[in-house]
C-alpha cells in the first residue's frame, strides 16, 4: 500500500510539467552546464536522445513586386542531447522539402554545431558548408542532407535552417513529437489577415496555444511601409515523449502531437477573393469547378460500346455493376498511386494504368454510361490518416470510391484500384469509417462508414477420422466471402506457385495436405477443398486431438505487454469452423475442452467453443471467432491482451480419446 | 490488285515477324510452366573504345505471364558521376506480340535517394503497369561511361526467383590487342572470337534457362548465380594508372589512392600519446585507440566518385569525427601507426559478396577493415564501423571471408578464420512452477554467445517495453507475461550476454479442465527453418552452425500428475546432434535438451537424411507434457 502511494506521488512529480525547464537553454550557443553533464532523460530513461528545445516560427513576408505577393517562411530551431552511443544518429539530419517548377522552397541552413565536453572546457564543432549535400529523391521532392561534426555519446548538437517558399497556402505541419522525446517546444504562427485558415491541434499530449493580434509589415510601391494585422498564434508544449510505431496502427501519425495550420482562402478587399476551403459545400464547389475532378464526373464512357453489350446481355442490376468494374478493371490497372484528381485520363485509357482517381473516373464514367446513378465517397487512405470530422481539410482528402444506386433501389460501394476488388469489396486500406459523399451539403448529413461495406466470413468444416497406423486424416471444405474471398484470391496469385501456396498452409498449421483445390477466382465467393493428414499425438493408452484439429489462434497475435497507442483490426472478421472427428474403435472419449464463450464488450472480439459426443459416435465441435470491432483504446488493451491469451489456451487445448 | 497486295503482305509478314515477335505464345513451353515471367532477351553490347571511354548498349525484352512477374518487366539504370544515360526508347506488346504503346524517355522516373549521408548515383526506373497478361516489354538503352573503368559490366545469364530465360547474349569489343581478364562462376560458357576491323569481338551467349530454385536450406545466390566477370588488365581512375591482373597489382594501385592520407594533426597526435602512455603492451594501446574510436566517432557514409574507392583523409575523419568503413579504417590505421603498432588496411566483401583469391576485380569486395599482425601469429581483425562489438570479436559478416591484406605497398589474401559451431550457443536455463489453480511461474536465464550474442545484441537499445515484447516471442505458454528483465554483457573475443526475466502464465481455465497441456520447451521456439516437402534440386547448405542447449526444471502441484512425457531423442550425425530427455526426476520434471545445427554442404541427395534431422528435432521441441489432475 505505501509503496503504491510512493508510486503515485512519483507519477505525479514525474507528470508535473516542466521537471527542469530551468536548466534548459531556449537559444542556440554554448549549452548550460545542467545539459552539458546530463547523462539521461528521467522521464524516459531509454531514450538514445532527447530534445531540449525545439522552437519553429512560421510567418509571412509581403513582396509587393512579385507575382505571388506573399513569402511564407518556416524557421526551424533544434537542440538535442545525444544520450547514448546509438542516439549519434539524431545528428544526421535529412529535411525534406518541394521544388515544382516554379512553385519552389528554398532551404537554408544556418547552422550547425555539436558542443562537446573536454576535459571541463566545453569545444564547439561547426558544420562546414561543403558538406551539406543535396538530393532529389522523387519527381518534386528534395533532400536537404547534413551530418553534424564531431557529434558522440553526451554531446549537445544544435541546428538552425530556414524553409522560404513562394506556395503561399503551403504551410508545414509542426510536429512537436518524434522520435526522441522533447523537453520543451516552442513556436509561432503570424498569419495576416488576408488569409482565411485554420490551425488543428492533433495528439494526446494536449499542446497550449494562445492567439493574440500582431501586426505584420507591408512594404510601399516605392519606398516605405505600412503595418498590417495579422493574429499570431503561439503554442508551446513541455515533456512530450516519443512516438513510437507500433504494431496493428494504421496510421501513427494520426496520434502525433501536432499543429496543422490550413490556409483555407485569401481575402483582399477589392483584390482577390479565393476560398481554398471552408465547409463542404465549398469543397465540393470547387472540386465541381476544377477541371482535375468535376469536368471528369462528365466525362464520356471510353469503353461504352463494350458497357452497352454487357448491360444488354446482363439482368440483374447487381451483376451489371459487378461486370462493369470487371470490365473496368481489366482495361485499366492501379498504379499504386493514391490521387483525388486526374488530369489526363485519356492517357490513363491508353496506357491501361492510372491513379486511383483515374480508374475510378473511368468507372465512374461506366457506370453512369449504364445508366446507374452515381456518387464518389471522398476519404483517405487508413494508412494516411483519418479526415478530421471537425472541418474540411484538402490534405486529408486523398481518393474517393464510388457509391451507386440501382433502378430497383440497391446501393453499392465499388472501387477499381484492384481486380479482385467485388460489389462492396474494397482493399482494407479504403476502409475507412469516416467518408463524405460527394455532393451531401449538410455538414453533419454526408458522413459514410466504410469500415464492413460487407460482412464477409471463413466457414470451414472438417471431417476427420484416425486410421489404423496412428494417423488422422481429414476432409476440409472452406468457404470464403466477400473480403476473405478478395483477400485469399490475392494471398494465391501472390504465391510465387500453387506448390508455394500449398507449402505455406502446411507449415502454418503442421499438415501434410493433399488434393488442394480451390474454386473459379472469378466468382465472387471462394471455396477450397483438400484433404490432409497428421500423425496423431498420443501416450500411452491416450490419444490427444487439438480441440478444432487443425489448431487456430494457437499463438496470440499480441506480444506486447504494453501499448501506449489504440489497437485498429484491419477489418472486421467471422470465422466459423465445425470438425466432426469419428472415434475409431476400442476408445471412447476421456475429455473434451470445457464449452465455453469469450468475449469483449460493445461487439468487441469475441471467441466460442463448444464440443460434444453425438449419438453416432462422433465429437463435434465448433470454433467461433468474431471481430465485431475495429478499434480498442489504450485502456482497454490489458483486456484485449489477456483475451488473446486465454484464445490461445482454449486454441490449444484438446480432445482426449482413451482405449477402453 | 488485291492479289498483288496479299503477296506482298506475305513476303513481308514472316520476315518481320521472325525478327521480332514477342507474343508470349513463342515462347517455349519449358520456360513458362510454374514461371512469372521470362526474359526473351537480355542482349549487352559493350564497347570498349579505351581506358577513358567505353558504351554500353542493352536490349532487355521481357514477357510476364502474371502479377507476380511484373517485377521483373521493371526496367532501372544506374548512373554516376562517371557513367550516364545516353538513350532511351522503350515499348509495350500485347499477348500476340502487337505494339500496345511506346514508352518515351520522359516517363522514366529518376531519383537520387542515397542510404547514407550522400552518394553521387543517380537511378532511372520505369514500371509498366498493365492490365492484362501476358503483355511483354521492350527496352533499348545506351550508357556511356568516362573515366574510372575499373571493370566491365559482367554477364549475369539469369533472372532470378520466378522468371526463366530464354537468350542472353554479351559482346564485349575491344581494340585489338586490348588485355582483359575473365573468370566464370558457376558456369562454363566460353566466348566466341572474331575480328571486326580494328576490333576484336567476343561473344557469350546462352538460353533456355528455367529460375534458379529457392529452396529451404538452400545455397546462396552467390553459389548459384552464373557470373562471368570481365575486368581490363589496365585501367585508370581519377589520372591514377592501374593494372589489375593480379591482386597484388590491383593492391598496388589502391595503395596509392590511400598515400598521403594517414597524416594526423597535432592535437590528435597529443591525444594518442595521453591514451597510451600508460599501456603496458601492444594490445592495450589497441584496446585504447579502439575505444577512443568507439567513443568519439560516428559511420556516416559519403560515396562520392573516386571517393567509393578512395578512404577519407585521417585529418578529415578527425575534423568531423565521423567516416565510412574506409576512413574509419585508415583512420585507426594512421593512430596505431603513430604509436609504433603496423596495422594492415583490409578489403574483403560481405554478405553477397567474397574475394576470389586468384581474380582482381573491385566488384568482390564491399567493406573494409583493419588486421593487426600478432607476435603470436595470425591477426587480430578490427572492425572499426561498429563500436559496440568488442575488439577481437570476429563478426559474422567478415567470418570465412577472403580478406585483401594491404602490407608494404601491395596486398595478400588470407582467410578470416571461423569460430566452432558449438561457441555459437544460446543456453537456456530455466524453472516453471505449475500451481494448483493452473497458473505458471518461472525464472529464465538465457545467455547467448558469438553470433548469438551479435543477434541479441540490438536488445540491450531497446526500453523496458520493447525488452518485454521481444521476450514474449520467445515464449510458448499463453497467457504468460515477463517481468523483472535483467541484461548483461560479457565483452571479448568471444562475447556473450545474458538476459535473465520472470514469467508468470495466468490461469488457461476451462481450456481442457482435468489436464495441463505444457510445451516441453516452454522458453523456445524450434529452430530452423520447415525443410519443406518439395523435391530437392539444389545443395543442402547451412552457413552458420549453432548449438542450443536448454536445461528446464518444471515443479508442480501435488494435485497433478504426469499422464504423458516426450520419449527420450538422440540422434548424432554430420548434420548435427539432438538430444532431448524430459524425466521425471522426485516430483519434478526435468528437460535436457541440446540442439547443434553444423556448418556444412550436402548434396541434394541426402535431403531425406537431412530433413529427417531437422524435422525429428523440430517435433521433439514441440512435443507436449500432459499433467492430469489426481
Amino acid at each position: 500500500m505505501i509503496r503504491n502511494l510512493l508510486l503515485s506521488a512519483f507519477v505525479c512529480v514525474l507528470s508535473a510539467g516542466p521537471l527542469f525547464a530551468q536548466d534548459i537553454r531556449q537559444k542556440l550557443g554554448k549549452p548550460s552546464n545542467y545539459e552539458m553533464q546530463m547523462t539521461n532523460y528521467q522521464a524516459d530513461t531509454s531514450a538514445a536522445a532527447v530534445v531540449l528545445s525545439q522552437d519553429t516560427r512560421i510567418y509571412y513576408e509581403v513582396v509587393l513586386s512579385e507575382d505571388n505577393p506573399f513569402k511564407l517562411i518556416h524557421e526551424y530551431e533544434v537542440r538535442i542531447k545525444v544520450l547514448k552511443p546509438e542516439g549519434v544518429e539524431a545528428a544526421n539530419i535529412a529535411i525534406p522539402y518541394y521544388e515544382k517548377m516554379r512553385a519552389a522552397e528554398v532551404v537554408r541552413v544556418m547552422s550547425a554545431t555539436a558542443y562537446n565536453l573536454e576535459g571541463s572546457k566545453v569545444v564547439a564543432t561547426t558544420l562546414d558548408r561543403k558538406d551539406i549535400f543535396d538530393e532529389m529523391v522523387g519527381e518534386n521532392t528534395r533532400l536537404k542532407k547534413f551530418s553534424i561534426p564531431g557529434v558522440r555519446t553526451g554531446s549537445v548538437i544544435e541546428y538552425s535552417y530556414v524553409i522560404t517558399s513562394n506556395i503561399s497556402q503551403n504551410i508545414h505541419d509542426v510536429e512537436i513529437q518524434g522520435d526522441y522525446p522533447v523537453i520543451r517546444a516552442t513556436g509561432s504562427l503570424v498569419i495576416p489577415k488576408f488569409f482565411r485558415y485554420n490551425v488543428n491541434t492533433t495528439g494526446y499530449h494536449k499542446l497550449k496555444v494562445e492567439r493574440k493580434p500582431a501586426d505584420i509589415r507591408i512594404p510601399m510601391e516605392y519606398e516605405g511601409a505600412i503595418s498590417g494585422s495579422a493574429e499570431m498564434i503561439d503554442f508551446s508544449a513541455e515533456n512530450i515523449p516519443a512516438l513510437k510505431n507500433e504494431p496493428w496502427v494504421w496510421c501513427p501519425s494520426d496520434f502525433r502531437s501536432m499543429i496543422i495550420p490550413e490556409i483555407a482562402g485569401l481575402y483582399i478587399p477589392g483584390v482577390v477573393n479565393e476560398n481554398f476551403s471552408v465547409s463542404w459545400t465549398d469543397v465540393f464547389r470547387q472540386l465541381n469547378e476544377s477541371e482535375a475532378f468535376g469536368r471528369n464526373l462528365k466525362m464520356p464512357c471510353p469503353y461504352a460500346e463494350e458497357v452497352k453489350k454487357l448491360a444488354a446481355e446482363t439482368e440483374d442490376q447487381g451483376d451489371l455493376v459487378r461486370g462493369i468494374l470487371k470490365l473496368v478493371t481489366s482495361r485499366v490497372k492501379w498504379d499504386k498511386t493514391f490521387r483525388l484528381y486526374s488530369d489526363n485520363i485519356k492517357k490513363a485509357v491508353r496506357d491501361g494504368s492510372g491513379s486511383s482517381a483515374s480508374v475510378n473516373f473511368i468507372l465512374h464514367s461506366a457506370l453512369r454510361e449504364a445508366g446507374f446513378a452515381v456518387t464518389p465517397i471522398l476519404l483517405n487512405p487508413r494508412s494516411w490518416g483519418r479526415m478530421p470530422y471537425s472541418r474540411p481539410m484538402f490534405n486529408k482528402i486523398n481518393t474517393f470510391v464510388l457509391m451507386v444506386e440501382t433502378s430497383d433501389g440497391q446501393v453499392m460501394v465499388v472501387d477499381a484500384t484492384d481486380r479482385d476488388n467485388d460489389v462492396n469489396v474494397i482493399p482494407p486500406e479504403l476502409m475507412v469509417d469516416r467518408a463524405r459523399l460527394y455532393g451531401e451539403a449538410d455538414e453533419s448529413q454526408g458522413w459514410i462508414n466504410l469500415s464492413n461495406p460487407s460482412a464477409s466470413q471463413v466457414m470451414s468444416q472438417i471431417a476427420c477420422e484416425l486410421t489404423g497406423d496412428g494417423r488422422l486424416t481429414a476432409e476440409v471444405t472452406t468457404v470464403y466471402t466477400n473480403l476473405e474471398a478478395m483477400l485469399i484470391k490475392k494471398r494465391y496469385r501472390n504465391a510465387a506457385s500453387e506448390e508455394e501456396f500449398v507449402e505455406e498452409l502446411e507449415r502454418r498449421n503442421g499438415i501434410e495436405i493433399e488434393n488442394y483445390h480451390l474454386s473459379d477466382l472469378e466468382k465472387k465467393d471462394v471455396l477450397a477443398t483438400y484433404s490432409f493428414r497428421q500423425k496423431a499425438n498420443g501416450a500411452g493408452d491416450f490419444i490427444y486431438i487439438n480441440a478444432s484439429v487443425i489448431p487456430f489462434l494457437s499463438e496470440s497475435v499480441f506480444k506486447q505487454q504494453q501499448r501506449s497507442m489504440p489497437v485498429e483490426f484491419p477489418y472486421m472478421q467471422q470465422y466459423r469452423i465445425e470438425c466432426q472427428i469419428k472415434i475409431p474403435e476400442g476408445y471412447a472419449v476421456e475429455e473434451l475442452p470445457k464449452n465455453e464463450r469469450l468475449r469483449l464488450p460493445d461487439s468487441g472480439v469475441m471467441m466460442q467453443y463448444t464440443a460434444r459426443k453425438d449419438a453416432e459416435g462422433h465429437i463435434r465441435c465448433e470454433l467461433i471467432y468474431v471481430v465485431g470491432r475495429m478499434i480498442y483504446p489504450v485502456d482497454e488493451y490489458p483486456t484485449l491482451f489477456e483475451l488473446f491469451g486465454h484464445i490461445a489456451a482454449k486454441c490449444n487445448a484438446n480432445i482426449v480419446l482413451k482405449r477402453i | 490488285m488485291r492479289k498483288i497486295r496479299t503477296v506482298i503482305l506475305s513476303l513481308l509478314l514472316p520476315a518481320a515477324a521472325a525478327a521480332q515477335n514477342y507474343g508470349a505464345h513463342m515462347i517455349p513451353e519449358e520456360l513458362t510452366k510454374g514461371v512469372n515471367a521470362v526474359i526473351r532477351q537480355d542482349i549487352t553490347e559493350y564497347e570498349y573504345q579505351n581506358k577513358k571511354s567505353a558504351t554500353e548498349r542493352h536490349t532487355l525484352v521481357v514477357t510476364v505471364l502474371n502479377d507476380n512477374g511484373d517485377h521483373a518487366a521493371a526496367f532501372f539504370a544506374y548512373t554516376d558521376k562517371t557513367r550516364s544515360l545516353k538513350s532511351f526508347s522503350g515499348e509495350i506488346y500485347d499477348r500476340t506480340g502487337a505494339p500496345l504503346r511506346k514508352i518515351k524517355r520522359s516517363e522514366l522516373k529518376v531519383t537520387e535517394s542515397s542510404e547514407g549521408l550522400a552518394d553521387d548515383m543517380t537511378v532511372y526506373y520505369f514500371t509498366p503497369n498493365q492490365p492484362s497478361y501476358p503483355y511483354t516489354v521492350k527496352y533499348s538503352y545506351e550508357v556511356t561511361q568516362k573515366d574510372g573503368i575499373t571493370f566491365f559490366p559482367s554477364f549475369i545469364p539469369l533472372a532470378g526467383a520466378g522468371t526463366s530465360l530464354e537468350k542472353a547474349s554479351y559482346t564485349l569489343s575491344v581494340p585489338a590487342g586490348t588485355r582483359f581478364h575473365t573468370r566464370n562462376v558457376n558456369t562454363d560458357i566460353q566466348p566466341e572470337k572474331s575480328v571486326r576491323g580494328p576490333q576484336e569481338v567476343y561473344v557469350w551467349s546462352t538460353g533456355n534457362l528455367r529460375p534458379p530454385a529457392t529452396e529451404p536450406y538452400g545455397p546462396g545466390m552467390r553459389e548459384i548465380i552464373p557470373i562471368v566477370y570481365l575486368t581490363p588488365h589496365e585501367f585508370s581512375y581519377n589520372g591514377i594508372e592501374g593494372v589489375a591482373d593480379t591482386w597484388e597489382n590491383y593492391a598496388r594501385w589502391q595503395w596509392k589512392l590511400m598515400e598521403g592520407r594517414q597524416e594526423l594533426p597535432a592535437p590528435l597526435k597529443a591525444e594518442i600519446a595521453r591514451l597510451t602512455q600508460n599501456a603496458a603492451s601492444d594490445i592495450d594501446k589497441i584496446r585504447a585507440l579502439y575505444d577512443y574510436l568507439a567513443a568519439t566517432t560516428r559511420y556516416v557514409s559519403i560515396q562520392i566518385g573516386i571517393g567509393g574507392l578512395q578512404p577519407m583523409s585521417a585529418e578529415e575523419v578527425f575534423n568531423r569525427r565521423y567516416g565510412d568503413c574506409k576512413g574509419l579504417s585508415n583512420y585507426l590505421r594512421a593512430m596505431l601507426a603513430e604509436c609504433g603498432i603496423p596495422a594492415c588496411y583490409v578489403e574483403i566483401g560481405m554478405h553477397t559478396k567474397d574475394i576470389i583469391p586468384d581474380y582482381a576485380s573491385p566488384l568482390l569486395s564491399n567493406h573494409a577493415i583493419l588486421a593487426v599482425p600478432q607476435a603470436t601469429g595470425g591477426m587480430l581483425w578490427i572492425e572499426c564501423t561498429a563500436p559496440e562489438l568488442p575488439l577481437g570479436f570476429i563478426h559474422s559478416g567478415i567470418a570465412g571471408q577472403h580478406a585483401l591484406v594491404y602490407k608494404d605497398g601491395s596486398a595478400h589474401i588470407e582467410k578470416v578464420p571461423v569460430l566452432a559451431d558449438s561457441l555459437h550457443l544460446s543456453r537456456i536455463e530455466g524453472t516453471l512452477k505449475v500451481a494448483a489453480d493452473g497458473t505458471m511461474s518461472g525464472h529464465v536465464a538465457m545467455t547467448d554467445a558469438c553470433n548469438r550474442y551479435e543477434e541479441m545484441r540490438p536488445f540491450s537499445k531497446k526500453d523496458a517495453r520493447e525488452r518485454a515484447n521481444q521476450l514474449q516471442k520467445l515464449l510458448n505458454l499463453p497467457l504468460a507475461t515477463i517481468s523483472g528483465i535483467s541484461f548483461t554483457e560479457q565483452k571479448s573475443a568471444t562475447p556473450s550476454c545474458t538476459t535473465s526475466f520472470e514469467v508468470s502464465a495466468g490461469k488457461q481455465a476451462g481450456a481442457t479442465p482435468g489436464r495441463i497441456f505444457l510445451d516441453n520447451s516452454p522458453f523456445r521456439k524450434a529452430p530452423g527453418e520447415n525443410p519443406g516437402r518439395s523435391k530437392r534440386k539444389t545443395d543442402i547448405v547451412v552457413r552458420n552452425g549453432y548449438r542450443n542447449t536448454d536445461s528446464i526444471t518444471i515443479e508442480f502441484d501435488e494435485s497433478y500428475q504426469i499422464e504423458a512425457l516426450p520419449a527420450p531423442l538422440l540422434i548424432r550425425g554430420k548434420y548435427g546432434t539432438f538430444r532431448q530427455v524430459v524425466l521425471p526426476v522426485g516430483g519434478k520434471i526435468v528437460i535436457e535438451r541440446l540442439f547443434q545445427l553444423n556448418t556444412g554442404k550436402y548434396p541434394p541427395s541426402e535431403y531425406e537424411a537431412f530433413k529427417q534431422f531437422i524435422e525429428t528435432a523440430q517435433s521433439g521441441y514441440a512435443s507436449k507434457i500432459v499433467l492430469r489432475k489426481k
